[in-house]
């Protein structure tokens, strides 16, 4: 599931939200859940889970590197994430020789752990309710536009202010967050520590953490085993540090301990994490636009992109690892695009968006207030009149910004206005600069076959969907100059623009020219490109203008209305910690098929296909399992678990995120979301949303029987 | 089912028959003798042998019968009212509709018995008498009016049968065909005596949207939502015996009919099944199993891949195309996956081990007993089948290419005809055979073939076969594609798919317009259809003995087989007459992480729906009596409307249409279909995963009264509340 979005359909789902469904803040535990939590199976006192002034299971969850969770556990700094998560580190540290990706990674000591740049580790310190200042601020302020109050420029100015109020210590290391909640009716702040020495200690192959690949994501039943390991690394005072060889494993002042007893049926269960975006409190229009616009081109762009780089891939493995990262990111969201659309119409969920949005304005007729049919109001004419401008404007993201790695060239504007100031010295300059950036460039497109040939595929898609007077003006040249033929203008790129190879660059390095900048086609792909981008935007502008302020005003019909009726309220994602509790639970995806709350190793033997690189299961792990040797980590009837599901509220951002059992001990890995959450029919089954979770009983197994990494075992806290 | 019949045939077949509860086609006549009965209480039967099966006296046998050429049906009422499978009624469904009365589409329900429609050509079998007559062939054998081998032909049993018939008091009964067959590879014959009824009229059928829902794409799943039944009824003459059609017949008062229950089923319940099972092979060698895989599947595999990756081209190319194919490419894609699925089955499932494992007992048993025959026979049936391997093999490769594969091709024999009239200037001969030939034509460029597209099959599978089939085994056009067309199959193919006479309307005409012998002579399809033909007929005189060979040796391995067994009870290969199964009512896991329920509800028939799929339409009124939970007595005590269940029975093709009764002998079920699990199998061969899926008789019930609104039937019926 790995990042985003995935939400957007469940929430759009469910809004007559159960006990166990919503993305409760640490702050409001206390106050809204404890007491269902209790009731549920939670063993646990609160302030064990979360303290605003003490140590609890909060402080050792930490946001893993941009978008994932992952949880610390061990006094040595020791973090369990998933493989997804980790993907990139792993990648980053594979070549030919050492294809970590494939043969999986283990440091046998520390001195193996593999430091890797550019990943952080960030823990949050405290987390402040700051409406009423930020309202106060906000009122003081004067504000030409009326925007500020969700302007992170702002509100980072507000957050330094109220941190120097309330002589909050900063760091270094520290970072302020101060975010806009329930669409700016509330404000909270972050207070966070990053930590930036981070080391790669473990990751099985790709064929045990990655097992299942495409076809199985989004998929339950599962046997992924889905984890890595890293570390956080300190200075010798335990305090934040860029890497050193001198930095010292991190001391940490929390971790979680590890239960071996498993999952039953009914458990109660909870989570904690990072869940990234999600939109809960769109109206109906809303979400019919996402299924037409986003959703669309998601599902087909993607598709085309992937078709071609498959192809590629399969032929090479060089290009199989240089695209693996690439292909896996933009196949997640294609497969989500088209479950969601699949699930929105099964589920009728623009019906149910109705019939809500209708209650919120009933009762604002009731209640003799305007402001909920005005904000309505406003928010569908704003979706109409931005319908044209967003679907171009997701085609051009799909198919030329995300679809084409190769136009990411360098950017031009300072050896452009060097040249034309004459000036030499500034011409030495950007050119020292260019020749830096253009090494990058080329060293990140090193395949220039398979970049032409998505290139190619991708302009052809893009034409197919935006009808001739609309097409950026790039498709003018095409049209006059290569006869409509976008196949001769990608290969004129690759063969006459400064980027197109290597030789034409150094040559223009050689001696750069004005006249080979004007004209050359890759420069002006660019900013036809940026141009479009802007004129959607520009179409767009006024309609956005109003929104924000339309949508507050909803949010807030809807928070009144919840609290009304005594419902507890959570606010959208956006990648802060949140909690959320449920229990392990099989479900119907059908009539007449129950899907189990686990799955067994037997499931990945099952699946097992030595000819699709997807089901390949590694020879030792076929031992293993033939041999019944799983140690101390097998179920009761002697089989090796490995996945299981819970109906907690999870999202992209929760991947990795640690799945307590009702004492508060690590029984899992949270790391997708099943299909059906997305599809089942909800007027029949209303619960068929479930989060899949790597159970810890096979990441133990894989650590201490697979790679024989028993010193890592001996760092946990394990209960029996 | 149809399809099932071919398919589950060879890998139920194949499963190691240590006869567990649930595997086991039992003869009704061998119940008392092999015990069976006892076992069938201790599952939780009710009744004793003779409520079953009673020689001299009415029982549950008489209430079912055969329909029509390969289906079960069963008497529901005491005025011959037969419930069967949609299907299995499927030709007299379509034969009854026209585009006026389209039955196939909207159904038929008659509300009286005088809108009950006659369909000749229909038939209901009920079996009369069975006889024991294995000692009166084997006292033939030994006085050797007869050879062994003779003796399991239909020519001696055919006419032993009407000898016997002809001494029996049942001379002069209306209706009473006679039938002798052998069971147990020979080693057992006995005589069926069957009453036959010829005037058989339909009565109510539900629309194709409720009897075919799923459609292809359901068939062979589980779970499953398909209300696969039609009703039929027997008319008699005056006396109640069999008759052909007549206005003046009347509905055939039965001597017994099924009681039905709609009390429901839980899991674990006593359920059992008569019916007439198909065919089954159980009792192969591991070489026999070997030569399956080897000989006959895997060159299918082969073969069929290649044709239908031309086939999906020119599919995806065209949609003219792809509608002419559609019905070609699912028929060889249907047992292509099958050929794949049963050689994955056969290995996933070790039923290779299982069968060797049962052989090496076999060799112990054999040198316990000192049984030379048994000790040999084996190594004979490895012997036999080592020299038809590769017979068999090049048959599979002929056939595939030249038989199911290449569609184009010219009836040579009436070539020969006409050349031969031609020769003697015979004009009426020359006319008749000229009328035959533009028959054919039409028939050859039918709506549904497109010559250039079999142009471009032929030119994939013509070298295919040469890779796969050693030269001097090749048809003789392999002989002119190399001499006179250096090797060059394209060559070839556009020759003959441009010059043939059959090529084009445009070839005939002008061979039509002056046809010589000369033409006849050099046309490329005519000597490229005899070629096929010569080869075929080559290949079945290579064949030769060895069938009958085998089938004496088979005779041995499964006599001793049976006494090796002992006293566990052994049970014949399916040959289409009436056996008994009994298992319980069952779920089971398909795979890791997946359960599925024992019962399907209506609640399904709303999840599948799509109004886009033929396959999943669902008529507006159904819909509506189930958004509304109009149900009826027959909803379950959760308020929910079942409507299919599985059960552990051993059926096969044949069984379709066979009632399933509960402990007390009560109609719970109609058998439709098996489940796909137990052919593609677990890593360990698990017998859990065989389950037989039969539709729910109150879901029978409640479409009859609540769409069909045919109450006037179920009044017919004995209902058990």
């Amino acid at each position: 599931m790995k990042k985003q979005i995935l939400i957007a359909a469940l929430c759009i789902a469910s809004l007559s939200a159960q006990a166990d469904e919503g993305m409760w803040m640490l702050t409001d535990l206390q106050a809204q859940n404890a007491a269902v939590m209790r009731e549920l199976g939670l063993e646990i006192p609160i302030d064990q889970v979360y303290s605003p002034n003490g140590i609890a299971l909060k402080d050792a969850v930490v946001h893993f590197g941009g978008g994932c969770t992952g949880e610390v556990i061990s006094a040595e700094g020791l973090i369990l994430t998933n493989h997804h998560c980790g993907y990139g580190s792993i990648q980053q540290h594979s070549s030919v020789e050492h294809d970590y990706l494939t043969d999986g990674f283990w440091a046998m000591n520390r001195n193996e752990e593999l430091p890797c740049e550019g990943l952080t580790v960030t823990y949050i310190d405290r987390i402040l309710d700051v409406t009423s200042y930020v309202n106060e601020q906000l009122k003081k302020d004067e504000d030409p536009n009326g925007t500020n109050y969700l302007s992170p420029k702002y509100l980072k100015k507000v957050a330094d202010r109220f941190a120097k109020a309330e002589n909050i210590e900063i760091t270094p290391a520290t970072k302020l967050e101060l975010k806009a909640f329930y669409g700016g009716n509330r404000y909270y702040l972050f207070v966070k520590t990053v930590y930036s020495d981070i080391r790669m200690v473990g990751a099985p192959p790709s064929s045990i953490g990655k097992f299942g690949a495409d076809s199985d994501n989004w998929m339950w039943p599962r046997q992924t085993g889905d984890f890595s390991l890293f570390r956080i690394y300190a200075d010798k005072d335990g305090k934040p540090a860029a890497y050193s060889k001198d930095n010292t494993p991190l001391k940490v002042k929390k971790h979680l301990t590890i239960s071996l007893a498993g999952v039953e049926e009914n458990d109660f269960a909870f989570v904690m994490g990072f869940p990234g975006r999600n939109w809960r409190y769109m109206i109906s229009d809303e979400v019919e636009e996402r299924m037409q616009t986003t959703n669309f081109m998601r599902h087909h762009v993607r598709g085309d992109r992937q078709e071609v780089l498959m192809a590629e891939m399969l032929k090479d493995p060089a290009v199989r690892i240089h695209y693996a990262s690439k292909y896996a990111s933009s196949a997640n969201y294609w497969k989500n695009a088209i479950g969601m659309n699949e699930g929105l119409i099964r589920l009728k969920v623009l019906d149910t968006k109705r019939a809500q949005q209708e209650q919120l304005l009933a009762l604002g007729r009731k209640k003799g207030d305007e402001s909920y049919q005005k904000a309505f109001d406003d928010i569908r004419s704003i979706v109409a009149h931005r319908r044209n401008a967003l679907y171009h404007q997701q085609a051009i993201n799909e198919a030329l910004i995300t679809g084409l790695n190769f136009m990411q060239i360098p950017a031009t504007a300072e050896i452009t206005s060097a040249l034309r100031s004459k000036d030499n010295a500034k011409i030495k300059k950007a050119v020292e600069n260019l020749k830096k950036a253009g090494e990058a460039y080329f060293n990140s497109v090193p395949y220039t076959e398979v970049e032409r040939a998505v290139g190619k595929k991708m302009l052809q898609t893009y034409a197919g969907y935006i009808p001739q007077e609309q097409r950026i003006s790039i498709f003018k040249v095409i049209d006059s100059r290569f006869k409509g033929n976008s196949d001769a203008f990608v290969d004129a790129c690759f063969a006459y623009s400064i980027f197109g190879n290597k030789e034409s660059f150094d040559k223009f390095i050689q001696k750069p020219s004005l006249n080979k900048l004007d004209k050359d086609w890759m420069i002006l792909f660019k900013h036809s490109i940026t141009d479009g981008l802007l004129q959607t935007a520009i179409a767009m502008q006024d309609a956005n203008k109003n929104y924000d302020a339309a949508h507050k005003v909803w949010v807030k019909g809807m928070m009144d209305m919840k609290q009304g009726n005594n419902t507890p309220i959570y606010p959208d994602a956006n990648s802060t910690l949140r909690l959320t509790y449920g229990k392990v639970r099989s479900y119907e995806p059908a009539d007449g098929a129950v899907y189990d709350y686990y799955t067994t190793l037997k499931g990945a033997m099952q699946k097992e296909d030595p000819h699709n690189w997807e089901f390949v299961v590694p020879a030792k792990l076929k031992e293993l399992y033939v041999a019944k040797d799983f140690g101390s980590y097998a179920m009761k009837n002697g089989e090796m678990p490995v996945c299981f599901i819970v109906d907690t509220d999870n999202t992209g951002g929760n991947s990795g995120s640690p799945v307590f059992n009702g004492k508060g001990q690590l029984i899992g890995t949270a790391f997708d979301r099943n299909y059906e959450g997305l599809t089942g029919d909800i007027a029949f089954r209303p619960s068929s949303q479930r989060a899949a979770c790597v159970d810890i009983r096979y990441t133990l197994f894989i650590i201490d029987k697979y790679a024989g990494a028993s010193h890592i075992i001996k760092e946990l806290d394990i209960v029996r | 089912m149809t399809k099932l019949k071919l398919y589950l045939l060879v890998l139920v077949a194949l499963v190691v028959c240590s006869a567990k509860a649930d595997e086991g086609m039992w003869l009704l006549q061998l119940m008392q003798q092999q015990n069976s009965i006892d076992m069938m209480k201790k599952q939780g039967l009710k009744l004793e042998a003779n409520d079953l099966y009673n020689p001299n006296g009415v029982s549950l046998k008489d209430a079912v019968g055969i329909f029509g050429g390969g289906c079960t049906g069963e008497i529901i009422s005491p005025e011959g009212l037969i419930l069967t499978n949609h299907h299995c009624g499927y030709g007299a469904i379509q034969q009854h509709s026209s585009v006026e009365h389209d039955y196939l589409t909207d159904g038929f329900w008659a509300t009286s018995k005088d809108k009950e429609l006659a369909t000749p050509g229909l038939k209901f079998t009920f079996i009369e008498r069975i006889e024991d007559i294995t000692d009166i062939v084997i006292a033939k054998i030994a006085a050797k009016e007869i050879t062994e081998t003779e003796s399991f032909g239909g020519p001696f049993l055919d006419k032993l049968a009407k000898e016997l018939y002809g001494k029996s008091d049942l001379k002069d009964k209306k209706g009473i065909v006679p039938q002798a067959l052998p069971f147990y590879a020979g080693n057992k014959f006995y005589l069926f005596y069957k009453k036959v009824y010829s005037d058989v009229r339909m009565v109510a059928a539900p629309p194709s949207s409720v009897g075919k829902f799923g459609g292809e794409t359901d068939n062979w799943m589980w779970p499953r939502h398909t209300g696969d039944f039609s009703m039929f009824r027997i008319y008699a003459d005056a006396n109640g015996e069999p008759a052909e059609y007549s206005a003046e017949n009347t509905p055939l008062k039965t001597k017994k009919f099924l009681p039905i229950s709609i009390k429901g089923l839980q899991e674990g319940d006593y359920a059992m099944i008569m019916g007439f099972p198909g065919r089954t092979n159980r009792y192969l060698t591991v070489s026999e199993i070997k030569d399956k895989m080897e000989a006959s599947n895997a060159p299918r595999i082969k073969i069929r891949g290649v044709r239908q990756g031309v086939l999906k081209e020119a599919m995806n190319a065209s949609d003219k195309t792809r509608i002419q194919y559609a019905s070609k490419y699912a028929g060889s894609s249907n047992y292509w996956k099958n050929a794949i699925g049963m050689n994955k089955a056969i290995i996933d499932n070790d039923v290779l081990g299982a069968k060797a494992a049962q052989e090496a007992q076999f060799a112990e048993f054999a040198k316990a007993k000192n049984n030379a025959d048994y000790m040999t026979v084996v190594a004979k049936i490895d012997e036999i089948i080592a020299k038809g391997q590769p017979i068999e093999y090049q048959t599979t490769c002929l056939s595939e290419v030249f038989f199911g594969g290449i569609e184009f091709g010219t009836p040579y024999q009436i070539m020969d005809k006409l050349k031969e009239a031609l020769k003697q200037k015979n004009d009426s001969a020359i006319t008749a055979n000229i009328e035959i030939l533009k028959k054919v034509y039409t028939s050859i460029h039918d709506k549904d073939y497109d010559h250039e597209v079999d142009r471009k099959v032929t030119k994939a599978l013509l070298p295919l076969y040469a890779k796969m089939v050693p030269a001097d085994q090749r048809p003789a056009i392999y002989n002119t594609i190399e001499k006179e067309y250096k090797g060059d199959y394209n060559k070839y193919v556009d020759a003959l798919y441009d010059t043939s006479i059959m090529s084009s309307q445009e070839n005939l005409d002008k061979f039509l317009k002056k046809p010589t012998v000369k033409a006849i002579e050099n046309d490329l399809a005519t000597a490229y259809s005899r070629a096929k033909y010569d080869q075929l007929t080559a290949l079945s005189e290579q064949i030769g003995e060895l069938p009958d060979e085998l089938a004496l040796l088979h005779k041995t391995y499964i006599r001793g087989l049976e006494e090796m067994k002992l006293p566990v009870p052994s049970y014949p290969d399916a040959n289409f007459t009436i056996r008994l199964t009994y298992g319980n009512v069952k779920p089971y896991s398909p795979k890791d992480g997946v359960h599925y329920k024992y019962f399907t509800t209506t609640k399904g028939i709303l999840e599948k729906e799509n109004p886009d799929d033929r396959e999943f339409n669902v008529p507006a009124k159904l819909k509506e009596l189930l958004l509304n939970k109009d149900f009826g007595r027959y909803a379950m005590p959760n308020g929910e409307m079942p409507v299919c269940f599985l059960s552990t029975n051993d059926i096969t093709g044949g069984n379709s249409g066979s009632p399933v009764l509960n402990a007390n002998g009560e109609l719970i079920g109609c058998a439709f279909d098996g489940n796909w699990e137990s052919l593609s199998g677990d890593l360990t061969f698990n017998n859990d995963l065989q389950r037989c899926i039969n539709l729910d008789i109150r879901y029978v019930l409640f479409i009859l009264e609540k769409l069909g609104n045919c109450g006037h039937l179920i009044d017919e019926m004995t209902i058990v509340e």
